[in-house]
């Protein structure tokens, strides 16, 4: 059951008794923590830091630090530790950042953006502010608000009910970057939020909004860069003069840097056909997603297949008791479906769906056949692992699983390779 | 609650490869209606010979299914019966019975029709692997066996010929061996000497294979196979592109008319057919889109070639095998060459097409100057053999009569 075009919902906190915040971050990188057992904390304390890079880390409720425990994080892909927050149910916030005006230079943007934690919320959760540090000759900042997969909402959403803090946020990240214009992608089927756009852009002249063919992978950073400005790159967007960012990202950066919130909650789109009610529902940051589901209603079978994001990129998880974090945009829950795989029919169907260009069934039959030489000149590591081929495929035959696992084969032999070369030993 | 691990994507195209292969088999039984009813006008032994000829196949090809089925049972876990329902369903075979006992004419016996369903299922088909691992389409391979082995059963009418069947040259020879043998092989925009009309050719309605005559037919289940995506447009729109240029090129060389020239190609010989059934199965195709639209082109090549050369008086099913014999090779050739490569792609297509467009129209024209009668000569024979017109001998194509 995809999410319907009604409100986003709030959760009720008063039946949240406590929060976890993770502390360890997607690359495994463990972060500072400023507070101990028994601290007062309120929405908006600062709580913590990550150590590989300046990313503060905020409470996202009021109430009492209780200690670490250990639970299951899929952005880590294993248990680690988490902050559990006793919730006391006062919400007293704290307003730790400085607000800024948008005739700021650069600098003092990037420095804001830095203080408010701001980090890539269309799923990498990458610090935002390394993006703008580390980049020169920029002209293109691109707000991607496509949101290609099916099931997600949030996007849509965000733009809907937040439009201006969107665009104020695009407006201070194009300063940020030093560009000439900010473009807003927005799949063209969703001509609602057009109006809604029109009425706020009249007072940003170097924000714009661009309307793209509704199809997947459109949300690919390198698809929508080619799509959008008709430019191609090899490592980083940087190299062809744009950044992309995503609406939430935005989003969030307006609110911080002109309200002086910081992110503490987070949208998402909680759907499948498994789910009773399927909403766009906003949380604070930490809730276990058990709890969310509880609140729309709880599941409608016994046997579901459950995961955090979208039905094509996504990976099955096996409890629901991980906590909400800033970069997640959905939960889904289906009904498990079994299909039968049947022999490849050799239609190339997965090669003509293929956004990266490379050939997923022949990659298939040179990994069956064991043939790691045929794997390189079949440049599996352009994959970016969308799993359209696996959905285009007519036999049912997991393309996609089979062309992830010949990355990880490709990149042994390379290793291998190397440390011959090296003439070290392991 | 049970959480239930499964790799992504978690949702999935709705086309199957069994949606497919069985909407194809419903297009063909259409087909083969028009086929029983086109029969039962000209005589009722002829619809119930149409009836017979595919039953007998499709009953063939189901029983060697369940026989191949039954020896691979390996699994005692499962129910026999089921097992051997998902391995009939699952190989389509249905497919190729139908496109084989469709290209057959109406006098072809039944023993003949057996063999070849056994030829196709076993050989062709499971002597490589079963469904999706054969490197020849059965059907195609099937129908180039018999041609072979029983080339003078391939008649196209079953004892007398009916007083009422229009497009009637000589029994035994087909439209495209009449055509074929008339003046310089293949170089002719006139169907004087053959009794049947460009309408004709075009609707069906004149003796030939029960299936592969109806061209107009084959050509809007050709686009509704496009459109519903049944099949890859590319090896069709190729294979057609390709003749039909070559066919423009070869007649503004040797001075025919260009669009009667151009429909005589595509309705004759079971251009059509395998244009639409046999060159787009995806089995036997390279699976990169520079492949699919090069075999087109290398099998459009091939086929006016033999049209305009070769010993017999057409040759789709040759060029069709020829084209899948390559697949293999062409796979190879364009590893990574994708959404890059647009160049190497397009050259590539682009000589092979020219190569066709050059060395057709370079035999058309030396066939056209080297045996074309002298005026002088031919007129002395005529008039020395007084009223007996010299006969083309026609029994030495005996064999190649029934070769589509």
């Amino acid at each position: 059951m995809q999410a319907s075009e009604a409100d986003v919902l709030q959760i009720d906190e008063n039946k949240i008794p406590s929060i976890f915040i993770p502390l360890v971050s997607p690359n495994g990188t463990r972060i500072d923590l400023f507070v101990k057992e028994g601290d007062k904390v309120a929405v908006g304390t600062l709580i913590g830091r990550r150590k590989d890079f300046y990313v503060p880390i905020f409470s996202s409720i009021s109430g009492v630090v209780k200690g670490i425990v250990s639970k299951y994080n899929p952005l880590v892909g294993r248990a680690s530790e988490h902050l559990e927050i006793a919730n006391d149910f006062q919400k007293t916030r704290s307003n730790p950042l400085k607000t800024i005006s948008f005739d700021s230079d650069s600098k003092d943007i990037i420095a804001a953006i830095k203080e408010a934690g701001i980090v890539g919320l269309g799923g990498a959760g990458f610090p935002a502010y390394f993006k703008y540090e580390n980049s020169s000759n920029i002209d293109t900042v691109i707000i991607n608000g496509v949101e290609c997969e099916p099931y997600l909402s949030t996007d849509y959403k965000l733009l809907q009910f937040h439009a201006l803090d969107v665009i104020k946020g695009s407006e201070l990240l194009r300063l940020a970057a030093q560009a000439d214009k900010a473009i807003i992608v927005l799949k063209k089927n969703k001509t609602a939020l057009v109006e809604t756009l029109k009425k706020h852009l009249v007072d940003f002249p170097h924000v714009t909004y661009i309307l793209v063919k509704d199809i997947y992978p459109m949300g690919w950073e390198r698809l929508l860069i080619k799509r959008v400005l008709n430019r191609t790159y090899n490592a980083l967007p940087k190299e062809a003069h744009v950044i992309v960012n995503n609406v939430a990202t935005a989003m969030a950066t307006g609110q911080a840097l002109i309200q002086g919130e910081p992110l503490t909650h987070r949208t998402i789109t909680v759907s499948g056909n498994a789910i009773k009610q399927a909403v766009n529902i906003q949380a604070p940051i930490g809730t276990p997603l058990s709890l969310i589901v509880e609140e729309v209603g709880g599941y409608t079978t016994d046997e579901v297949v459950s995961f955090a994001g979208g039905p094509m990129t996504s990976r099955a998880l096996s409890d629901d008791s991980y906590v909400l974090q800033a970069s997640m945009n959905g939960y889904t829950a289906i009904k498990p479906v079994s299909y039968r795989q049947v022999p490849c029919l050799r239609c190339g169907a997965c090669t003509a769906a293929c956004p990266a260009g490379i050939q997923p069934i022949e990659i298939k039959l040179a990994l069956d056949s064991n043939n790691v030489d045929r794997l390189m000149k079949l440049n599996v590591d352009r994959c970016v692992e969308c799993g359209i081929c696996s959905y285009v495929c007519p036999s049912f035959i997991e393309v996609a699983d089979t062309v992830i696992r010949a990355k990880v084969r490709v990149r042994i032999q390379n290793a291998k390779r190397e440390i011959s070369k090296k003439g070290a030993v392991l | 609650m049970k959480f239930i691990i499964q790799p992504p994507p978690f949702t999935r195209h709705k086309r199957s490869t069994t949606s497919i292969m069985y909407e194809l088999s419903a297009l063909l039984a259409l087909f083969w209606i028009a086929a029983i009813v086109y029969n039962f006008t000209i005589d009722p032994s002829y619809g119930l010979k149409a009836i017979f000829m595919v039953v007998v196949a499709v009953v063939t090809t189901l029983i060697c299914d369940v026989l191949v089925a039954a020896i691979t049972y390996r699994d005692k876990e499962k129910p026999l019966f089921r097992y051997l329902f998902m391995k009939v369903k699952e190989n389509y075979s249905l497919v190729t019975a139908l496109i084989f006992a469709l290209s057959l004419p109406i006098g072809t016996p039944y023993y003949v029709i057996i063999i070849g369903s056994l030829f196709a299922t076993l050989i062709v088909k499971y002597a490589f692997g079963g469904f999706g691992a054969n490197i020849f389409n059965p059907a195609l391979f099937a129908r180039l066996f018999v041609t072979f082995a029983f080339g003078s059963q391939l008649t196209a009418f079953i004892d007398t010929v009916p007083s009422n069947v229009s497009s009637l040259t000589d029994v035994g020879v087909t439209i495209t061996t009449s055509f074929s043998s008339q003046g310089v092989k293949w170089i002719s925009d006139s169907l004087a000497g053959l009794n049947v009309t460009m309408g004709q050719l075009w609707l069906g309605n004149y003796a030939g294979a029960i299936g592969e005559t109806f061209a107009g037919l084959i050509l809007v289940l050709g686009i509704y196979m496009i459109v519903r995506k049944i099949c890859n447009w590319r090896p069709m729109v190729a294979y057609l592109l390709t003749v039909i240029l070559t066919a423009l090129v070869i007649a503004l060389i040797t001075g025919l008319n260009p669009g009667t020239y151009i429909l005589l190609h595509l309705a004759m010989g079971g251009l059509m057919y395998g244009a639409v059934f046999m060159i787009t199965d995806p089995v036997t195709s390279p699976t990169s889109m520079f492949g699919k639209v090069l075999i087109g082109v290398i099998a459009g090549l091939m086929t006016v070639l033999i049209r305009i050369q070769g010993g017999y008086p057409e040759g789709v099913t040759f060029a069709i095998a020829i084209a899948n014999l390559l697949s293999p090779l062409i796979d190879r050739f364009a590893t990574g060459m994708t959404i890059n490569n647009g160049f190497k792609k397009w050259s590539v297509i682009l000589s092979v097409l020219l190569l066709s467009l050059a060395l057709n129209g370079g035999l058309a024209y030396y066939n056209t100057q080297a045996q074309s009668p002298q005026p002088e000569d031919s007129q002395m024979v005529i008039d020395l053999t007084n009223d007996l017109p010299i006969e083309e001998p026609q029994n030495i194509y005996f064999v190649e009569v029934a070769t589509r």
